[in-house]
């Protein structure tokens, strides 16, 4: 049963694929940071960036809108909220709110940015395995002292795993308790409660079975991490993208 | 050769009365056992002694020769678990993912872990979904990949906890075949359902559970007959044997 779902990896051998995980988080992060700074030339260089990495990595359009169509709606919030609380000159009035032109302005500009972050960390997910991201983690946080690296790695792979079950159970649940007519209940907390405790008991209990399973399939913390490299292109990549960042972003 | 040798198991909770008593069980090499009991009645417990996730106060347990609670890694690779719930026993990111869990535990080579899943994902017919999430995947292909899971690790017994629970007709019919291929490629089966119909086809031993204690233990169309004392349903086949046999004396 294949099917498509948001922020997953798909296979692939462009250079984005190609490229060290390690490299594609300094990248995003690089890229993320600066993109809240850039004003128009800057973010339309970084369009143009995106679309070539998404020609690279052979994403449909189609793909980018299914996969984006709720950031749709907190990209409107955003925009809609700039427009509003802005101060400026006024392009519309009714009733004492006033919707400005630098409002509009920096609306755009804020969304702009915002969907640029999204559909950078869609390309990285689409263009990154799981594990690799979670090698590349492991990778990063190792030179950090007192950090528990490999633990965090394996803790970050059990999230993505089980995010979905935990919302099924959620669903699963709260279903139950809607059969059973607990929408007659007034007092939202009361209904809160007889939903969280549920679940958590359920999380806590699939919890223990699944260290019980990873124990019989002889897991052990210290196990060697799978290596990485990073190859010329990589750190050329890098190079690029900072130059990018400091140079080009500001204008 | 026998591949299991427990000999005076005895498991208790500190204070209670024991689950596992005095358990003295023998499986030979490429044996399919059915065990079967009320809900209760120690066959989980069992199992989970095979490959020292439990470890019983009193008795020995031997798998290949060699005391489980002497090497643990060892008795783990032999025996592989598959356990009632697939979904909490699946820890990859993608299907891929959780296959190679086991090998890459066991410390394989990059390169050999990549062979072993492909393999693996061949052998259960998920190698087209190997990059997708597990939690997409149908309730029968779940419990093929939680299969895939146990077999990368090349193990020599396989155990089934409940395998079938919470599966539809196809699912039943996919964990169905996998099982009788293992079989068939001499591995040693050991299968705790409260469904025998879903194993009589397949089963050459039979054993019976109740309060901790192996009651009957025997050839499988031998002892079935006495499966309804002990809280376990008759497979419609057996039943119909019966109901001929009734028939034919009236």
């Amino acid at each position: 049963m294949a099917q498509t779902i948001a922020f997953h990896f798909r296979a692939g051998t462009g250079f984005l694929h190609r490229m060290d995980p390690r490299c594609k988080i300094i990248c995003l992060a690089l890229i993320s940071l600066s993109t809240l700074k850039a004003l128009t030339p800057g973010l339309l260089l970084l369009t143009l960036l995106f679309g070539i990495l998404v020609r690279d990595v052979h994403l449909p359009g189609r793909t980018i809108f299914y996969e984006l169509r709720y950031f749709g709606l907190f990209l409107l919030v955003v925009f809609v909220s700039k427009c509003l609380t802005q101060p400026g000159t006024p392009i519309f009035s009714l009733k004492g709110i006033s919707i400005t032109h630098e409002g509009v302005v920096e609306g755009l500009l804020a969304a702009w940015r915002l969907a640029l972050v999204i559909l950078m960390g869609l390309l990285f997910s689409v263009s990154t395995r799981p594990k690799d991201i979670r090698t590349a983690v492991e990778h990063l946080l190792a030179p950090v002292p007192f950090v528990p690296e490999k633990r965090i790695a394996v803790m970050m792979g059990l999230i993505v795993r089980f995010i979905p079950v935990i919302l099924s159970t959620t669903r699963e649940i709260s279903d139950a308790q809607r059969a059973r007519a607990i929408d007659q209940r007034k007092n939202p907390i009361a209904r809160m409660s007889r939903l969280v405790l549920p679940v958590m008991r359920r999380t806590i209990d699939r919890s223990q079975r699944l260290a019980t399973a990873m124990e019989s399939r002889c897991f052990d913390e210290n196990r060697p991490s799978p290596p990485l490299s990073m190859v010329k292109a990589d750190w050329q990549a890098i190079i690029i993208v900072v130059i990018f960042c400091i140079v080009l972003l500001p204008v | 050769m026998n591949i299991i040798e427990i000999s005076n198991l005895t498991h208790r909770i500190i204070g209670g009365k024991p689950i596992l008593n005095n358990i003295n069980l023998t499986v030979k090499d490429g044996e399919f056992i059915v065990v079967a009991g009320a809900n209760g009645s120690g066959k989980s417990t069992l199992f989970k002694q095979l490959n020292g996730l439990l470890v019983a106060g009193q008795g020995q347990v031997k798998i290949d020769g060699v005391f489980v609670a002497d090497d643990l890694k060892r008795a783990r690779q032999k025996v592989g678990m598959i356990f009632q719930e697939a979904d909490s026993q699946i820890v990859g990111e993608t299907v891929f993912d959780d296959v190679a869990f086991g090998p890459e535990n066991l410390g394989l080579p990059g390169e050999d872990v990549e062979r072993v899943v492909n393999h693996t994902l061949g052998l259960v017919g998920l190698l087209d979904l190997k990059e997708l999430p597990p939690h997409i995947l149908s309730g029968g292909e779940k419990r093929r990949l939680a299969i895939a899971g146990v077999l990368a690790m090349t193990p020599k017994v396989i155990v089934f906890d409940e395998p079938f629970s919470n599966l539809d007709y196809p699912g039943i019919q996919q964990v169905q075949t996998q099982m009788a291929t293992l079989h068939s490629e001499k591995h040693t089966i050991l299968v705790a359902t409260h469904n025998l119909e879903t194993v009589a086809d397949m089963a050459d031993r039979l054993i019976l559970m109740e309060e901790g204690e192996i009651v009957k233990d025997g050839p499988f169309y031998q002892v079935v007959h006495s499966a309804e004392a002990f809280g376990v349903r008759l497979p419609q086949s057996v039943r119909r044997r019966g109901e001929f046999q009734t028939w034919l004396k009236r």
